[in-house]
């Protein structure tokens, strides 16, 4: 098992106590390609950034690749997270004052063992795959707002696999893109899933939502199965 | 196939400079607010100890007591002695052995002073001054080296301002004299000012047209008489004893020099309380400006921090590259401050001590460090301390806990 949600619930505190996410439950397996489907409000977003460690659950557990985040101190959780989990966040999300080189390869750069030359060289030579299998080289030098929001979410996709996460999130990665773009980041997932990569996409398209083996709905907070 | 440049690694350094670099304006001005500070508490107290100084040297050294010009010229001297402003007043010379009877009384010699302006040697203003080598005590103090043999009445003793060494000669009035000897800096008129022996300068009066009507009758003047008083009486009482007996007949003033020095000691000390009030007023303007600055930012820099946060960034990590950020703005501030103090200060310190009417001696180069340092830790302290706040709330954990934008 890659991932175990296990009764997942986070409250917020608004005029009432307010339940984004209500006790949720499932799990992934290796190699799994799901999706979870649901309106906007509906606690995907909520969820992600829990299982990612971002966001701390008002009750419940999150085992990822048997390993327990919950007693880790903020340090240990950031470098698990740098290590195992790759997340492409909602909207856009690269920052806006490096190339796309350098967006790509921030994650790797943030913890120090990695700054020895020969890192750098592997760093590099990673990147470099990554962006020819997702069609961007020619942007390695370019500025975010130099992008179009489909080659933006490219970088911020590449970015996220730059650590060779066991695990990837992507939060609506197709929103707000042209039909064209959002087939072009499909079948760049689809690729990664046969290549064995573990992936959980959040999304409200149902088009979408085919390319996924696995499928989960969201509504109020809660997760039902639905395939 | 691409051929991929090697990119540097991004540190939490790099991404410290990035963010200022990307916002230019922003980094200027709040950089400008920092400098304020540093340039104002730095110049404002190295000139205020230049000062300070000065007056020092001059208090010790100046070994006169008691001054005695004419009645209404007390102000004239003052100026003379402390900015060298040429003037010219006189005095019954023979004052001077009378007042040499009164008990308590140490010293007592003349000056002449000679009104120079159109002296043909010199661009600037020059004060021409007779002195009694034989009673002097006022002029040896500041002799770089002392004289050892009596001033020949073509010889001369100048200023450290005046631009002629030991025997060149300079011609004042078509008069030609060898400089015999050179005074230390005084910091005072003294600076801008040419001794001669009172025969000398009688004789320069009389040829030089400077006088007009009873020409010859000049040998019988002195401008003022210099005073020292025993330690065991009090100068004071001196004064009192003089101005009772000769006030009315010689119509005469005075200035007590210790009175003088403790007026511009309290002259410097309000000058220094505005000095450090400003610093102090621009070092919490800058605090409060960086703390709005950066506070009106909170949310902005909450989405940057939010996706490095994603991308596996500790908080420890964020609250580092944002104080480095303020870090590196009041080093800047700090630096380019105290540089462009010293820049002023070597450039006009002189200029304001001179139409500041004061002496000033400029700070040595330890002190000047030491000043410096201090400046630069207090200013260092502006940018963090001001940031702080806002660097805890974008970092506070769950403040980034939804990263959802365009909901
Ligand atoms: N920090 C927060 N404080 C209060 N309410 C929040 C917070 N974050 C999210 N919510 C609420 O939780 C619900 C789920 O949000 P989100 O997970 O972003 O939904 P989705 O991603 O499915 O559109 C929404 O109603 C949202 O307003
Ligand atoms: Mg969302």
């Amino acid at each position: 098992m890659l991932l175990e949600v296990k009764n997942i619930r986070k409250q917020y505190q608004r005029q009432t106590l307010f339940c984004a996410v209500d006790n949720v439950s499932f799990s992934l397996q290796q190699r799994d390609y799901a999706c979870i489907m649901g309106r906007s409000g509906s606690g995907k977003t909520t969820l992600l950034n829990i299982i990612a460690g971002i966001s701390t659950p008002t009750q419940g557990r999150i085992i990822i690749d048997n390993t327990d985040i919950a007693p880790f101190d903020d340090e240990q959780a950031s470098q698990f997270r740098n290590q195992t989990i790759g997340y492409v966040p909602q909207g856009s999300s690269l920052l806006t004052n490096l190339t796309a080189m350098e967006n790509i390869c921030l994650p790797y750069y943030l913890y120090s063992k990695n700054k020895q030359p020969d890192n750098i060289e592997c760093c590099n030579k990673r990147a470099q795959q990554l962006m020819q299998m997702a069609e961007i080289s020619h942007l390695s030098e370019i500025y975010p707002n130099q992008m179009s929001g489909g080659e933006m979410r490219r970088v911020a996709i590449v970015r996220a696999l730059i650590c060779s996460p066991k695990l990837l999130l992507a939060d609506e990665p197709t929103n707000d893109l042209d039909d064209e773009s959002s087939r072009q980041i499909m079948q760049l997932f689809s690729g990664l899933h046969s290549q064995g990569t573990t992936i959980l996409l959040v999304t409200h398209d149902h088009e979408v939502a085919n390319y996924a083996s696995k499928h989960f709905k969201m509504e109020a907070g809660k997760l039902t199965d639905y395939s | 196939m691409h051929i991929m440049p090697q990119i540097k690694p991004i540190t939490i350094y790099r991404l410290a400079w990035r963010n200022l670099a990307q916002k230019p304006f922003r980094t200027t001005c709040l950089i400008i607010m920092t400098l304020l500070f540093s340039a104002s508490l730095f110049g404002g107290s190295i000139l205020t100890k230049n000062l300070n100084d000065g007056i020092a040297g001059m208090a010790n050294r100046l070994g006169a007591d008691i001054l005695i010009v004419p009645y209404g010229y007390e102000k004239e001297l003052e100026v003379a002695l402390l900015r060298g402003e040429p003037s010219t007043f006189y005095l019954k010379a023979d004052l001077a052995q009378k007042i040499e009877k009164i008990k308590g009384i140490t010293a007592v010699s003349s000056q002449l002073f000679i009104a120079s302006l159109s002296a043909g040697c010199c661009t600037s203003k020059l004060q021409l001054i007779g002195f009694e080598q034989s009673t002097d005590f006022v002029i040896s103090p500041w002799m770089k080296q002392q004289l050892t043999a009596r001033l020949h009445d073509n010889e001369v003793v100048v200023g450290s301002k005046i631009l002629a060494d030991v025997g060149d000669e300079i011609t004042f009035f078509n008069h030609r004299f060898r400089v015999a000897a050179k005074m230390d800096s005084t910091g005072m008129g003294f600076d801008t000012s040419v001794f001669m022996t009172m025969d000398a300068a009688y004789n320069l009066m009389k040829t030089a047209d400077l006088l007009s009507g009873d020409v010859d009758h000049i040998r019988n003047y002195v401008s003022s008489i210099f005073i020292r008083v025993d330690h065991d009486y009090q100068p004071k009482a001196i004064v009192n004893q003089i101005m009772q007996k000769y006030a009315v007949e010689y119509n005469l003033d005075f200035v007590m020099t210790k009175v003088m020095i403790s007026d511009i000691y309290k002259w410097l000390n309000s000058f220094s309380v505005i000095v450090y009030t400003l610093a102090a007023i621009f070092w919490l303007l800058a605090i409060v400006v960086i703390f709005i600055v950066y506070s009106s930012t909170i949310n902005e820099r909450k989405r940057e921090v939010g996706i490095l946060r994603i991308l596996g960034a500790s908080r420890s990590m964020l609250v580092k590259m944002l104080f480095i950020e303020s870090f590196i703005i009041s080093v800047i501030g700090a630096i380019i401050g105290i540089i462009f103090a010293t820049i002023v200060l070597c450039a006009f310190s002189m200029l304001i001590c001179q139409s500041l009417g004061l002496p000033c001696i400029n700070a040595s180069f330890s002190s000047a460090i030491t000043y410096g340092l201090i400046v630069f830790i207090l200013t260092l302290i502006i940018a963090p301390l001001a940031s702080s706040y806002s660097v805890l709330s974008i970092t506070r954990t769950d403040s980034y806990q939804a990263y959802r934008e365009g909901e």
